[in-house]
């Protein structure tokens, strides 16, 4: 470790952001949080909002972590990270619950499921156990955000292409969705929505496609079998 | 620093002042934020009631602000508690019954259930609210329907639930699903025999009394099916239906 004080804008210290954007990023290249990432990207709302809790949690965890790092004894250091986790993550659940009711309820299960979120505790145990605030911070923003633009893609065309809306807003008629017409006998319409977009499966399919192209535009995130 | 961080006492008092704090502070914001978490669930249950009623749909309902639908709420809703036997139970407080929980504390012994119903009245129409619940496929489902003034067909209703599976068991709670009931003629009783309502599958062989599944959620269909099938049998004691 240099003795020079860096500033915290340093080279260095902005890798700490790009990086998990693109090159190793923590759903596509890292793998880690797939499950929040199929579960709650019906809609572009429930996603970013599951964004948010994520970036809140990880962001607050990453910086405790970091600034008590010195006093935590070695053996319980895991549970202790738990501990902290799941402390910012009830206070999550709590104020979604109060503040929008409708959103929470469509979460569900899974703002509570952040606590077992891969990518926090890996950043916890990778990052701020071994590094000063700051980095922390940083490196917490960038996981973040490289997690909220993968579920904002997902959730962009599961919500376009399963419900016709982007954030809630119709924009495909109903008048155009087939149906049976009781008086002529014949049906309506000429368009359907893609029912298996409502279903968590097809995310493992968006987040290959984002996997594959990100791989075809940087040809050394591809692994040597 | 002097300290050895790796010695049990160490350990110990760590955890100890570590638990403490992350307690108090959960305390603390379990405590502060209570009143807004019960605001809505009261709120929504005011929606659901109001919605089956037919005072507007769910969608313009949520466009309301919270005391706007209480004082539509209190204007035009009154309320009763029943028993099994459709005898009235007094000082009971409708609106405060969670008839989920209520559901699951009495599991399999309707008998000592607490059944409220909640009468709407807006000028000369008059409908009656009954809340039920039963079991989805992951968890409760719930719902509240509306019988017209003769107490014996459905003018309104809505479905919730907790955790059914998006695009198929959570249809219920989708307007297609609950329009059904309201489309074509669906009655609680045929002439003095008590009906109740049924989902099935392949066909209605009792159209007035029945509504068709859901393609690939069988369960859940099950589960509403018999909580409509059962849920409206007291009130209709109470109303002196059944003879």
């Amino acid at each position: 470790m240099s003795t020079k004080k860096e500033s915290l804008f340093s080279k260095k210290n902005m890798k700490l952001i790009k990086d998990p954007l693109n090159d190793s990023n923590p759903i596509s290249i890292q793998v880690l949080g797939i499950c929040s990432a199929l579960a709650i990207t019906i809609m572009l709302e429930n996603a970013f909002v599951m964004s948010m809790s994520v970036l809140f949690v990880l962001i607050m965890a990453n910086v405790v972590v970091s600034l008590i790092r010195n006093m935590i004894p070695d053996k319980i250091r895991i549970i202790v990270q738990l501990v902290i986790v799941a402390t910012l993550v009830i206070t999550v659940d709590q104020i979604l619950k109060a503040y929008v009711y409708e959103v929470s309820k469509q979460l569900s299960v899974f703002v509570g499921l952040i606590i077992t979120n891969c990518i926090i505790m890996g950043r916890l145990e990778a990052f701020a156990l071994g590094n000063k605030p700051g980095p922390a911070f940083l490196d917490a923003i960038g996981n973040s955000f490289g997690y909220t633009w993968i579920l904002l893609v997902v959730g962009f065309l599961r919500e376009v292409f399963g419900s016709g809306s982007i954030w809630g807003f119709k924009f495909i008629p109903d008048s155009w969705i087939i149906s049976f017409d009781p008086l002529t006998g014949g049906t309506d319409g000429f368009y359907e929505h893609n029912g298996l977009m409502l279903l968590s499966p097809i995310a493992l399919f968006l987040v290959a496609g984002v996997i594959w192209v990100q791989r075809a535009k940087n040809r050394k995130l591809i692994e040597e079998n | 620093m002097a300290i050895n961080k790796n010695s049990t006492g160490y350990t110990i008092r760590f955890s100890v002042v570590l638990v403490a704090i992350c307690g108090s502070l959960l305390a603390l914001l379990a405590t502060s934020l209570k009143e807004p978490q019960q605001k809505n669930v009261a709120n929504e249950k005011r929606q659901f009631i109001l919605s089956a009623a037919g005072f507007a749909p769910m969608d313009s309902l949520k466009k309301l602000e919270k005391a706007d639908i209480e004082k539509i709420f209190t204007e035009s809703v009154t309320s009763n508690v029943y028993n099994y036997e459709g005898n009235p139970i007094e000082g009971e407080n409708a609106f405060t019954i969670d008839i989920v929980k209520e559901h699951k504390s009495t599991k399999n012994e309707p008998k000592k259930r607490k059944y409220p119903v909640f009468t709407y009245i807006n000028g000369s129409d008059t409908s009656y609210v009954i809340p039920m619940a039963g079991n989805g496929l992951w968890g409760p489902v719930w719902g509240f329907a509306a019988l017209g003034a003769d107490q014996n067909t459905i003018t309104g209703i809505v479905f919730d639930h907790k955790s059914e599976t998006p695009g198929l068991g959570a249809k219920i709670a989708e307007k297609s699903f609950m329009e059904m009931f309201t489309s074509s003629t669906k009655m609680v009783m045929k002439g003095e025999k008590y009906m109740g309502l049924k989902v099935v599958k392949g066909g209605l062989k009792e159209p007035n009394h029945e509504v068709d599944a859901i393609a690939g959620a069988t369960i859940t269909s099950n589960g509403v099916s018999s909580m409509l099938r059962a849920g409206f049998k007291p009130y209709m004691k109470a109303w002196n239906k059944i003879k």
